[in-house]
């Protein structure tokens, strides 16, 4: 079992998947019911959603939670 | 209860250029005699009675506003610029009013020292003087509940003459709130400014 008090940084491919569907940031907010400066503030990692609201982008994307979001240690 | 605040409230919003005009008539000198039947007379009167019941309608507002939840909800969201539209701006307002409560707290304990404080530093006259000593330092605290409560002598007594003499902040009460509530509201302002720039483009 690794260290699990290891500082874990949370990632995010959401501008990617986002991109890949030919979305705007706004029609991303729109859709799952945010503002825009939080699906700016989740892009460039400044802010972790919350479960519920990962779960509304995995359902949106038609995905799972793992392939818009992953961690990574920080050293 | 609500549609009456309501009404108040637009009343309040409406009827002010009214009441400014009243009080900019009356700064001025304009004043209605009772046997005047002027149009001037007739609007100043009219003014002022709009002005009285403009006068009692902030009264009752301003007491719903600290009483009544969803007026000082709307008031207070208004003023301090609160936005919760999502989960994130929750979460940001949260994390600002932490550290609002923590700067004001911090600056209204100093002020709270401050008040109590009372430095004086002051010379005796050359009769008093004794030995080679040039001057004193007198450093005290007090606490007076009540503004007409007197801990200490006055401060101008015959013997002294003093240098620095501090007996508290110098500023009213109205000053002091004034200035607590601005430090408070500019606090939330900054910090919201400040955590939101992570979500800027």
């Amino acid at each position: 079992m690794g260290n699990l008090t290891v500082q874990l940084k949370i990632k995010s491919r959401l501008a990617l998947l986002r991109a890949d569907r030919g979305l705007t940031q706004q029609d991303l907010a729109d859709a799952i019911g945010v503002t825009r400066a939080t699906i700016i503030a989740i892009e460039k990692e400044n802010y972790n959603p919350s479960l519920e609201l990962s779960f509304r982008l995995a359902r949106f994307f038609k995905t799972d939670i793992h392939s818009i979001f992953y961690i990574q240690e920080e050293k | 209860m609500e549609k009456f605040n309501q009404y108040l409230i637009k009343f309040v919003k409406y009827y002010s250029p009214i009441v400014i005009v009243a009080i900019t008539m009356a700064i001025f000198g304009f004043s209605s005699e009772s046997n005047d039947t002027s149009l001037m007379s007739y609007l100043f009167n009219i003014a002022g009675g709009i002005g009285m019941a403009w006068c009692l309608a902030v009264v009752y507002l301003f007491f719903s506003i600290a009483l009544n939840e969803k007026l000082k909800n709307s008031f207070v969201r208004r003023l301090a610029g609160i936005r919760e539209n999502d989960e994130r701006e929750t979460y940001l307002t949260g994390v600002v009013s932490k550290k609002t409560f923590i700067t004001v707290t911090s600056v209204l304990v100093l002020l709270l020292f401050l008040s109590a404080l009372q430095v004086s530093i002051y010379r005796p006259k050359e009769e008093k003087q004794t030995s080679d000593s040039n001057g004193q330092i007198a450093i005290g605290m007090g606490f007076p509940l009540l503004s007409s409560t007197k801990t200490l002598p006055p401060p101008t007594e015959q013997n002294k003459a003093y240098i620095v003499n501090y007996q508290g902040i110098p500023l009213t009460s109205g000053a002091t709130l004034l200035l607590v509530t601005a430090l408070q509201l500019g606090a939330f302002y900054y910090y919201s400014r400040r955590e939101n720039k992570g979500s800027d483009t």
